[in-house]
Formats: C-alpha cells, sequence, structure tokens
C-alpha cells in the first residue's frame, strides 16, 4: 500500500468512530422508531383463572365467575373501557370486519388505566333470575353482573341442532380516544356462551 | 246528613289534591335528580379526560407518571360505578359517585404539570450532557486520527527514506 491508500484508511476508519461517537447526539435530534407491534389484549379465563372451565351449563340463582384480562402494549398510557354485554342468538354481535361494536346496550361497565405494558385481571361474576320456560321458549327477566341487576327480557328459541336455549355473555374492548374526546370501539371482543338449562 | 256528605266530600278533595300535589312534587324531583345526574357525570367525565390528558403530557415528556394512573384509576371506577347507577335509574348513587369520581382527581391535572416540568427540565439537562458528551468524543477521534495519521505519515516516510536502492543490472 503507498501512502494515499493508508490516509484513506485513516480518514475511513476516522468517519467510522465520529459517527459512533456522534450517535448518542443524533438520537436526541432524530429518534428511533420503536419496535414491535402496538395492541391491546382481551382474554376471557375460566373460573380457575386459566383458559379452561369456563361456565356453559347454567340456571336461575346460581352464581358464575369468570376473569377479564385486559393488557396495554399501545406504548403509553391507555384509558379502557371492558363493557358487559348479554344477548341472545338473534341478537348481533360486534363486526369485525367493520370494526363496529354490537347495538345492544351496555350492562355492566370497568373503566381503567393501564401503563404501557401493564395487564390488569377483574373477576366478574355474573347470575340469572326471573328464569322461565314455555313453548319452547326461555325467558330471563333480569341479568345480575357483581350483584348489580339489569332488567334484560331475553328470549331464546329453542336450538333443536345443538339442543339447548343459548345465551351469550360478551365483552366489548373500548379505548379513549383523546382526539373525539370520547370512547371508541377497540375491535375487540370475547364471549361465553350459555345454555339456560333450568330454574 | 247532607252536611256530613259535604264535609266526607271535602275531606276527599283535599286528600286527593294532597297526594295528586305530593305525586307531582316527586316526578319534578325525580327529573330534577336525573338531569343532575347526569349532568354531574359528564363534570366527572370532563375532569378524569382532562387529568388523563395531562398525565399523558407528562408522560411524553418522560415522567413517571404511575403514582397519578393509580388516582386515574379511582376515579375511572367511580364513574363507571356512576355510569351503572345511572343506567339503573339510582341518581342519588349516580350522583354520588360522579361526586366521588372528581374528588378522586382532584389536583391531579397541577401534579401532572409538576411531573412534565421536572421531566422537561431532566430531559435538558440529560440532552446537555449527552451533546457535551457527544461532541467531546467526536473532536477527541478527529484529533486522536490526525495525530495518529501524523505519526504514522512520519515513521512511513522515515522508513521509506532509510531504504537502500537496489542496484538493477542494465
Amino acid at each position: 500500500m503507498n501512502l494515499g491508500e493508508y490516509r484513506a484508511v485513516f480518514i475511513a476508519g476516522g468517519l467510522i468512530l465520529v459517527l459512533v461517537a456522534s450517535a448518542p447526539m443524533v438520537s436526541l435530534f432524530l429518534p428511533l422508531p420503536r419496535g414491535g407491534e402496538r395492541f391491546s389484549e382481551l382474554r376471557v379465563l375460566g373460573s380457575g383463572q386459566v383458559a379452561e372451565d369456563y361456565p356453559f351449563n347454567v340456571r336461575a340463582d346460581l352464581s358464575y365467575l369468570v376473569y377479564v384480562v385486559v393488557g396495554n402494549h399501545m406504548g403509553s398510557s391507555m384509558y379502557y373501557n371492558v363493557v358487559v354485554k348479554f344477548r341472545n342468538q338473534s341478537e348481533p354481535l360486534p363486526n369485525a370486519t367493520t370494526g363496529t361494536p354490537s347495538l345492544l346496550p351496555a350492562l355492566y361497565e370497568y373503566r381503567v388505566f393501564l401503563g404501557d405494558g401493564e395487564s390488569w385481571e377483574i373477576p366478574v361474576t355474573f347470575s340469572f333470575s326471573g328464569v322461565s320456560f314455555f313453548d319452547n321458549r326461555s325467558l330471563v327477566e333480569v341479568f345480575k353482573v357483581n350483584e348489580l341487576a339489569f332488567d334484560v327480557d331475553k328470549v331464546a328459541l329453542w336450538n333443536a341442532e345443538s339442543d339447548g336455549y343459548y345465551y351469550q355473555v360478551f365483552i366489548e374492548l373500548w379505548i379513549y380516544n383523546t382526539e373525539s374526546d370520547r370512547f371508541l370501539y377497540h375491535n375487540r371482543f370475547v364471549d361465553v356462551l350459555l345454555n339456560m338449562t333450568g330454574v | 246528613m247532607s252536611a256530613l256528605v259535604r264535609g266526607m266530600r271535602i275531606i276527599l278533595t283535599v286528600l286527593v289534591f294532597s297526594v295528586l300535589l305530593t305525586l307531582g312534587k316527586n316526578g319534578v324531583s325525580l327529573a330534577l335528580s336525573e338531569s343532575e345526574a347526569a349532568l354531574r357525570i359528564d363534570e366527572a367525565e370532563t375532569a378524569v379526560n382532562s387529568a388523563y390528558v395531562k398525565v399523558l403530557e407528562a408522560e411524553e415528556k418522560g415522567a413517571d407518571v404511575s403514582a397519578l394512573l393509580v388516582k386515574l384509576n379511582s376515579g375511572a371506577r367511580n364513574i363507571s360505578e356512576a355510569q351503572m347507577r345511572f343506567r339503573n335509574g339510582d341518581f342519588g348513587g349516580a350522583v354520588y359517585y360522579a361526586d366521588l369520581s372528581i374528588q378522586s382527581v382532584e389536583g391531579l391535572i397541577e401534579e401532572a404539570e409538576q411531573l412534565k416540568v421536572l421531566a422537561g427540565d431532566q430531559y435538558r439537562e440529560k440532552s446537555f450532557q449527552t451533546v457535551t458528551t457527544s461532541f467531546l468524543a467526536v473532536v477527541i477521534v478527529i484529533l486522536g486520527d490526525v495525530i495518529c495519521w501524523q505519526l504514522f505519515k512520519k515513521r512511513y516516510l522515515q522508513k521509506l527514506l532509510k531504504m537502500k536502492p537496489e542496484e538493477v543490472e542494465a
């Protein structure tokens, strides 16, 4: 190598070291994008706080327990609204394709602020009263969540294929939007299918 | 006899009138408490939402907002209760929980603002240190590179001068 080539090597080495030394300063002005996908998680667990032992065959005046888990991986603190709804088989569920919530009214709700990376688990106890059966139909008059009673008057028809009167408790996740200053449906829901078996 | 009937009629009229008056009063107070509850819930929502926006701003500046989130959660829990009681027609309960919610987040905006200022100061101090250290490192690297190059060039040329020319046969 001649002197000119050695000089080029010194210049290149020097430039690399300058880049390394100036990286912390540059990162102040050009913040690097955060890696990883941003999302919220919503899960429902059975009474043993695992994904099994969900209530299915239910009766009037007995309490059933599930756990709802919400996780924040959105990159900053979030304000969530966990909304509990109750439907029979003919009423609408949320639409995952259009991202719209169910039109059914919210019954119980939990609002929670979660920091980034935090998750939150809450027990949900529910029961039914005013249950009756007539002409291949079942009627649930009152749906109770955590001892708060809601008049629902839901009628379910006998499902001959699956042998039962089916209802669903479902939980929607809403998230507070600071720009519109209101909760927006976060396109996530979980449900527990129930077969009303007796009074 | 007719005086007795007239007397009874008067008593009955007074009774009916009293009952109607009581019902009317209750109806008015029910309507008032419903609108009052809705208003109070709105106030609570605004208080919690405004506090959250301030907490978010502080968090963006790098502040540790975990203590503020605990207070916000207390406000959020009470708003949920207020909303559910309102939907169930328990307007008194709704007002009670809406007021609790407002109390839970009282002073939170100021706390968030203080944390935001503190985090801003810390960020500026840290940035100054980073820029200074980085700048010094760049200067040292450039000076070191130039000095090394000069030394290398000197030794290289000395080595070149010490070389004996080779005799090449013609």
